[in-house]
């Protein structure tokens, strides 16, 4: 047998023993229930809190955080149940109903900690704030790591934690804001600014918190009309369930509204940018301290990465222009094709008038050799009407002045003219 | 009369067969084995950094659109919300309405990445993809399917590169992000957000989550729980439901430069309706979103208010414009067994149609 399947097995055994407890237990609880005795006092929820502490040293570890949240789940809703299910004096329903409306009036009245939602389903965090208990963790967090290099105790915010009575906060804030002297000031001025901003945050979450202390009547009230109308509607609720549910419908429909209001969304800023700037200047200080311990800060290393970015930004935008280039290039390919088999046309041309200039001039003929196949034409005008040809001028010039020259002279002139041309052509 | 009429027998019943699933119910939990899910057989056709682009196989019965739609997720949350397990994905509906399906898989973001901006996710991941994809299959422009944040995303894209969109399918998109209904709009108002991306650098998923579980804490912290104990005697239900609860804390932390453009530029100041937003290069105007617009709301979605998402009509160039209105909620749209049965079917109508 596997370790895992032994492990299952004691659990189960663990259960079915408990089960016979747990079943024992509730009717004792009932019978108290029925006979209005006042002991003990909360049967219910007891015996679920007994069995999971029962159970739960050899429940497979996986399976104990998600069994335990549920049975605080469980433990606030067998807690309602037996609310609802308590006698009274007068034996009277109606009383029943009244009494646990007080009870839930009274834990509203402590400072609103009904209305916060993970707390009044027992899942409030150590500090107690539950639906705050996000905004603790990184506090918490970097409260443990400065505790070590840190000049104050590593308790000392928790002190500010909760109530902090006016006169001692406005001490400790004198205390904060007294200058920095001495070789250290640069250092101690950093500390004192921390525990600043620390105060602020925690009287930013002191006001925060309190804002919900307002909701819970409010949500008393709300959940007693929605009781009557769903008993004028379908008769009267007679399931926990379904109380619950409606006690739940309740408590979301004044959170949301308090959730919307300017109230809450100033509140919920000042705790979070609070928060922000107490991390900030936290960080601030790691980073002075692994300077002095010469190792990289978090300050460099996020220049180092904006650099990286950077740079990977730029060389993306010269890859796309080189691959846009590239595909320009490849769409000119034609456009080389065609220059190269003009150029080669020319080539051919050229050759063919070089052998013309290579054949003896006719005694009659002019000896005026034209560089190119359009001084053909020219040749044929001027020899026509003995006017030197326009089309190109250095070709008409070159054609015009040998005339009167003898024809050795007149090669040199014409090889140079066909250069210059060639010089044109590539360009 | 007394509301409550609860006698202190039937109290114990239910308590009874309360902790009789509780104590029997974590037999069934030590059974689940590993959650998986992403249930369709899909291709990475391209990667980058972090990003993967993939592509689902379709049921070869099934005749395709030649024309692919790309699925642009959230960069919250993880896109297998699309594909989450066998009766419940809406890329399986797609695939067998006979869409060719892409989906963006942006991954998780870590400090490396904490100086991505929109234009890095929108003109540069995002478009590359839609590139890639445009190359595979020789055309001009592609179906654009934007879910949620990935919605806004679409429409910022279709906006600045209409010429790569063919059709635009929005689904819980927010575009007025400040109607009178909206929490996560309202708790920002105040909210400095420059010096908390310049405290935290990425922001935090777990952060995230905390939000989001705050929009209706008695709900989704205390009764969902209390519903899953009346499951827990099946095996199958318990399954779903870890599934789901995997999914819904499974964020992805944000890349800090693009969280601060995104809280400040869309949420504080609506920029995509009163005009301003300029992403990287580009300035964003709705109006030259001119191709076909087929925007999805959910009726009951309380992070996407559904007047956050009817504004589009209004704001959009297109003359091709459809809503369709999903009685259900942000999550419901994707998983529900009605959505299954409306959802895909009618994108892939409406696409067929202008194809």
């Amino acid at each position: 047998m596997s370790d895992s399947e032994t492990t299952a097995d004691r659990w189960l055994e663990a259960q079915k023993r408990y089960w016979d407890a747990w079943t024992e237990m509730a009717q004792r609880g009932l019978d108290t229930a029925m006979s209005g005795s006042r002991e003990p006092a909360n049967p219910w929820a007891d015996a679920m809190e007994q069995w999971w502490k029962a159970v739960s040293p050899s429940a497979p570890k996986p399976a104990q955080d998600v069994f335990s949240q549920l049975v605080n789940l469980g433990k606030n809703y067998f807690a309602m149940a037996e609310g609802l299910s308590k006698p009274t004096t007068s034996g009277d329903v109606s009383d029943m109903v009244q009494n646990w409306m007080r009870t839930l009036s009274d834990a509203f009245a402590k400072g609103g900690q009904g209305m916060n939602p993970l707390a009044a389903m027992g899942l409030a965090g150590k500090t107690g704030r539950g639906a705050t208990a996000f905004w603790d963790l990184p506090f918490d967090t970097f409260s443990r790591t400065m505790s070590a290099g840190s000049p104050v105790p590593g308790d000392f915010l928790k002190a500010f934690e909760g109530d902090v009575p006016g006169d001692m906060r406005a001490q400790m804030d004198r205390f904060l804001s007294a200058p920095a002297i001495g070789y250290g000031r640069e250092y101690q001025e950093q500390y004192q600014k921390f525990g600043r901003l620390v105060m602020e945050y925690e009287k930013a979450m002191g006001q925060y918190q309190a804002g919900f202390g307002a909701l819970g009547q409010k949500s008393l009230e709300t959940f007693q009309k929605r009781l009557e109308t769903t008993a004028a509607d379908s008769g009267p609720v007679n399931s926990v369930r379904q109380v619950y549910n409606i006690w739940v419908d309740a408590c979301e429909e004044v959170y949301a509204e308090y959730a919307m209001s300017d109230d809450y969304a100033k509140r919920y800023g000042e705790m979070v940018n609070a928060l922000m700037a107490v991390k900030q200047q936290g960080a601030r200080l790691v980073d002075e301290s692994l300077e002095a311990m010469n190792m990289p800060t978090r300050t460099e290393i996020s220049g180092l990465q904006r650099r990286l970015h950077d740079f990977r930004n730029d060389f993306r935008k010269l890859s796309a222009e080189a691959e846009s280039m590239r595909a320009e290039l490849d769409g000119m390919a034609g456009v080389v094709s065609e220059v190269e088999a003009l150029r080669q046309e020319l080539d051919t041309l050229r050759e063919a008038v070089k052998k013309l200039q290579e054949k003896p001039a006719p005694a009659t003929q002019s000896d005026v050799t034209p560089a190119k196949p359009a001084a053909t034409k020219a040749r044929t005008k001027a020899a026509g009407s003995k006017t030197p040809a326009k089309p190109a001028a250095t070709k008409t010039r070159a054609a015009a002045k040998p005339a009167s020259k003898p024809a050795p002279g007149a090669t040199g002139g014409t090889t140079r003219k066909t250069g210059t041309t060639r010089r044109k052509t590539q360009s | 009369m007394t509301p409550i009429q609860i006698r202190p027998d039937e109290a114990l019943d239910e308590l009874t067969t309360f902790q009789n699933k509780l104590t029997h119910g974590i037999q069934n939990l030590m059974d689940v084995e590993e959650i998986t899910t992403g249930v369709t057989p899909k291709e990475a056709i391209y990667e980058e950094d972090k990003m993967v682009l993939y592509r689902f196989q379709a049921p070869a019965s099934v005749v395709q659109n030649p024309v692919p739609v790309l699925i642009v997720y959230a960069l919250v949350n993880r896109p297998y919300m699309a594909d989450l397990q066998e009766n419940r994905s809406t890329v399986r509906g797609l695939l067998d309405a006979g869409m060719d399906v892409y989906l963006i898989d942006w991954g998780y973001p870590d400090r490396a990445d904490r100086y991505l901006t929109l234009d890095d996710y929108i003109n540069g991941y995002l478009d590359r993809c839609v590139d890639v994809i445009r190359k595979r299959h020789r055309l001009d422009a592609i179906n654009v399917l934007g879910i949620c944040q990935g919605g806004t995303f679409s429409l910022c894209y279709a906006a600045t590169h209409p010429d790569k969109v063919a059709n635009l399918v929005t689904m819980v998109t927010p575009v007025d992000f400040q109607t009178p209904d909206n929490m996560l709009s309202n708790w920002v108002r105040y909210l400095d957000v420059d010096l908390t991306v310049d405290t935290l650098g990425n922001i935090p998923g777990e952060m995230l989550n905390w939000t989001f579980l705050n929009l209706k804490p008695y709900r989704l912290i205390g009764q969902k729980y209390l519903d899953m104990i009346d499951v827990l005697d099946n095996p199958t239900q318990v399954a779903n439901f870890l599934r789901m609860e995997k999914w819904i804390f499974d964020s992805p932390d944000q890349a800090g430069e693009a969280y601060r453009q995104f809280l400040k530029d869309f949420y504080q100041e609506n920029k995509l309706v009163n005009g301003g937003l300029q992403i990287g290069p580009h300035e964003v105007n709705l109006k030259n979103v001119t191709m076909p617009v087929l925007n999805i709301f959910a009726t009951e979605d309380h992070l996407v208010p559904p007047d956050a998402s009817k504004a589009l009509k209004k704001l959009v160039g297109t003359r091709d414009y459809t809503e369709i209105s999903f009685k259900g909620g942000h999550i419901g749209i994707y998983v529900s067994g009605r959505a299954q049965k409306e959802v895909p079917p009618s994108i892939g109508q409406w696409i067929d149609k202008r194809s």
